[in-house]
């Protein structure tokens, strides 16, 4: 009497010993009942023991499930049985075109890749005990096994050779395992891909914040000297407030910004005659639409707007840009106050009553409303600037030329060489102002001595001295010393006296009667190493 | 501070006014205002206001120390053109307008310059314009007149500046 036991299995019930064996273990109800079907059947059923017991063949597949599994089994499909064989570690053994006498069909050939015969090393019909060793597999060798199996059902399918067994059996847990292996390494690869993009995109982030604040602060600081600057100018002494006064005349100035307009220095800066501010309503508003990108160039530009703005409606004036040399800052720092207190007069009407002291005060306001409007305005300007206003190069921190004494690095060293004593003590008086050192030599012999004691950063000669005039005397230094710079003084400077100055070695020209301005740009413009 | 914003003007301006006067008089009013009258074409203002730039604030000690200086060079160099014209010495008188020259023009003293220019170049036995020779003859014919008037003007110039000097230290 069959009987449903517990695993839901139809079992036999043959009266043998229930599925517990002499010998310790349990023999799974699955091999059981295929022990006692086998058992049980003689040759004449679709499937009986194999090879002396050692192998159970099914004879017929079809068979065995219409009629054997429905009655054993709860189902009647053959894949199940055989998948179930499987999960007991249970081998198909091929046939190899061996055609074997089938007991239902007499003398029949039936082809062989209908016969099916399973195989198990502890599945022995002379072996009982072997039985409950038989357990199902783990997951991982059940998956190979499955696998196994099925490129076994495909290869009987095919009727063909294929791949014998072990073969198939190690390539499927290979390839799986690697191909696992590699589907584990390309996620980890896309996650670390995606984690490195994240952090450049938060440095990049962090970079552009960095250099917006740095930008922001360069300009708090360039805003806070010019400040600073202006105050100075305005606390100086008289000496800047007399340029105002004495160039009330409005007309004289607007041509000569010089106060020697004939000075032949102006050769040397001809563009200066061109135009009477070189300030651009252009420079200011590229300026402003600037770009802080570039720190230098924003620098420079934002530096020199103090000397541009108190003139916003000066007409534009390109020459100046292009030819902004190192000494343009002081050159036209000089003329500046003059032709200032010129435009702002109608300008700015209120403080225009050009007392002195206002005048400066004029320069400071718009100095400061001009500088405040910059430094808010670059800021948040985007676009690219014109080059024009990137050509400004950094003036040095003192561009009022007034002030009384450069900053010097190292004291300059002048050696004045001058027979009035007049223009002697002139010229020592502002150089002390200035603050250089000087030596003084009346004549051109006591000038080569002393030129040949020491190395000089500047030599002022008169032309005109007793004993060895100036051509000689700077002809004679030449011939061993190429690079101090002997600038000429002299009242006459017609054409061929400045080829005569500059045949012997001159290096520039200070016309007499000189000014203290002229004398200080001289002074920057060949000792701007030492500043 | 203020006080040289009001006295550098102040010249200017009365100067200004007294042009028209002393044009008429040809002569000095020192009673007329504080300031000497003395027209521009006597002193280079700016010249002058940048001799002032060198002092320090308040004080015209520096300025003041050159124009005595100036005095001082000028008489002395008055004294060597006359010995120079005595001895007919072109050349020596030459140099020594040269000489005078630098300082007049170093203080603004148009006037004297110019003189002192006009002697320098005949000196050199050129005429007044520098262009044209001269004979020996001709030059000291030329110079003798103009040492008078060299003086002359430099006494004008003294005058004024002792003045503005005076003015500027009662304030």
């Amino acid at each position: 009497m069959d009987y449903t036991n517990a695993n839901g299995d139809v079992v036999a019930d043959t009266g043998q010993a229930a599925p517990r064996n002499r010998n310790e273990g349990v023999v799974p109800d699955f091999i059981q009942k295929l022990f006692n079907m086998l058992e049980g059947t003689d040759e004449n059923s679709c499937y009986h023991w194999g090879r002396q017991g050692t192998t159970f063949v099914i004879e017929d597949p079809s068979e065995f499930a219409k009629a054997v599994l429905p009655r054993r089994f709860k189902h009647s499909n053959f894949s199940s049985f055989v998948r179930q064989l499987n999960k007991y570690d249970f081998h198909k053994i091929r046939f190899n075109e061996l055609n074997r006498k089938s007991p239902t069909n007499n003398n029949t050939q039936i082809p062989s890749h209908q016969v099916w015969e399973f195989q198990h090393p502890l599945f022995k019909r002379d072996h009982k005990h072997l039985l409950c060793q038989i357990h199902r597999k783990t997951n991982k060798s059940y998956q190979a096994s499955q696998k196994k199996h099925v490129n076994s059902v495909t290869a009987v399918a095919a009727g063909t050779g294929g791949l014998s067994l072990p073969n198939v059996k190690s390539e499927p847990d290979s390839s799986f395992g690697n191909y696992q292996e590699m589907q584990q390494q390309i996620i980890d690869l896309q996650s670390a891909h995606h984690r490195m993009e994240a952090s450049v995109a938060q440095l990049l982030e962090r970079d552009r914040y960095f250099l917006d604040q740095l930008t922001e602060l360069k300009h708090q600081v360039d805003e806070k000297n010019r400040l600073i600057h202006s105050l100075m100018e305005h606390k100086l002494p008289p000496q800047k407030r007399r340029h105002p006064s004495s160039s009330k005349p409005l007309d004289e100035l607007s041509g000569s910004p010089i106060p020697s307009p004939q000075s032949p220095s102006l050769k040397l800066y001809p563009w200066l005659q061109q135009t009477s501010m070189p300030t651009a309503a252009p420079i200011v508003p590229s300026v402003t639409s600037g770009h802080g990108a570039s720190l230098p160039s924003l620098q420079s530009s934002v530096n020199g707007v103090p000397t541009l703005p108190s003139l916003p409606t000066t007409s534009t004036s390109h020459p100046l840009p292009p030819l902004i040399a190192s000494n343009m800052p002081p050159l036209h720092a000089a003329p500046m106050p003059p032709v200032t207190s010129d435009v702002s007069t109608p300008s700015s009407s209120p403080s225009s009553v050009a007392s002195g002291p206002t005048v400066p005060s004029t320069m400071i306001d718009p100095m400061t409303a001009a500088a405040a409007a910059v430094v808010s305005s670059t800021p948040s300007t985007t676009s690219a600037t014109a080059s024009a206003s990137l050509i400004l190069p950094p003036p040095t921190s003192l561009h009022d030329s007034h002030t009384n004494c450069m900053t010097w690095r190292r004291r300059p060293k002048v050696l004045v060489v001058e027979d009035n004593e007049t223009y002697r003590r002139i010229s020592t008086r502002c150089l002390e102002r200035l603050g250089a050192e000087y030596d003084m030599a009346c004549d051109g012999l006591e000038a080569v001595n002393y030129m040949k004691a020491t190395k000089y950063d500047l030599i002022l000669m008169d032309i005109s001295i007793p004993k060895l005039d100036g051509i000689e005397a700077t002809r004679k230094l030449r011939q061993y010393d190429q690079t101090t710079p002997v600038v000429s003084m002299t009242s006459s400077y017609t054409d061929t006296d400045i080829d005569k100055y500059i045949g012997s070695g001159m290096s520039d020209l200070l016309p007499k009667p000189f000014d203290q301005s002229k004398l200080y740009e001289i002074l920057k413009q060949h000792c701007t190493h030492l500043i | 501070m203020s006080a040289i914003k009001e006295t550098t003007p102040v010249p200017i301006q009365d100067t200004k006014n007294d042009i028209k006067e002393s044009k008429l008089d040809d002569s000095k009013k020192p009673a007329k205002k504080e300031k000497v009258v003395n027209p521009d074409d006597l002193i280079d203002m700016i010249t002058f206001d940048q001799l002032l730039d060198m002092d320090d604030e308040d004080d015209h000690e520096f300025s003041y120390s050159i124009v005595l200086n100036y005095f001082e060079q000028a008489e002395g160099t008055f004294k060597d053109m006359d010995h120079a014209l005595e001895k007919k010495d072109l050349p020596e008188l030459s140099r020594l307008g040269h000489f005078l020259k630098g300082s007049s023009a170093a203080i603004g003293l148009k006037k004297v310059k110019a003189t002192c220019e006009k002697i320098q170049n005949i000196g050199n036995r050129q005429d007044e314009t520098g262009t044209s020779e001269l004979t020996e003859s001709e030059a000291l014919d030329k110079i003798s007149p103009l040492l008078p008037q060299v003086k002359e003007e430099y006494a004008e110039a003294e005058d004024y500046l002792k003045n503005f000097y005076d003015v500027q230290d009662s304030k």
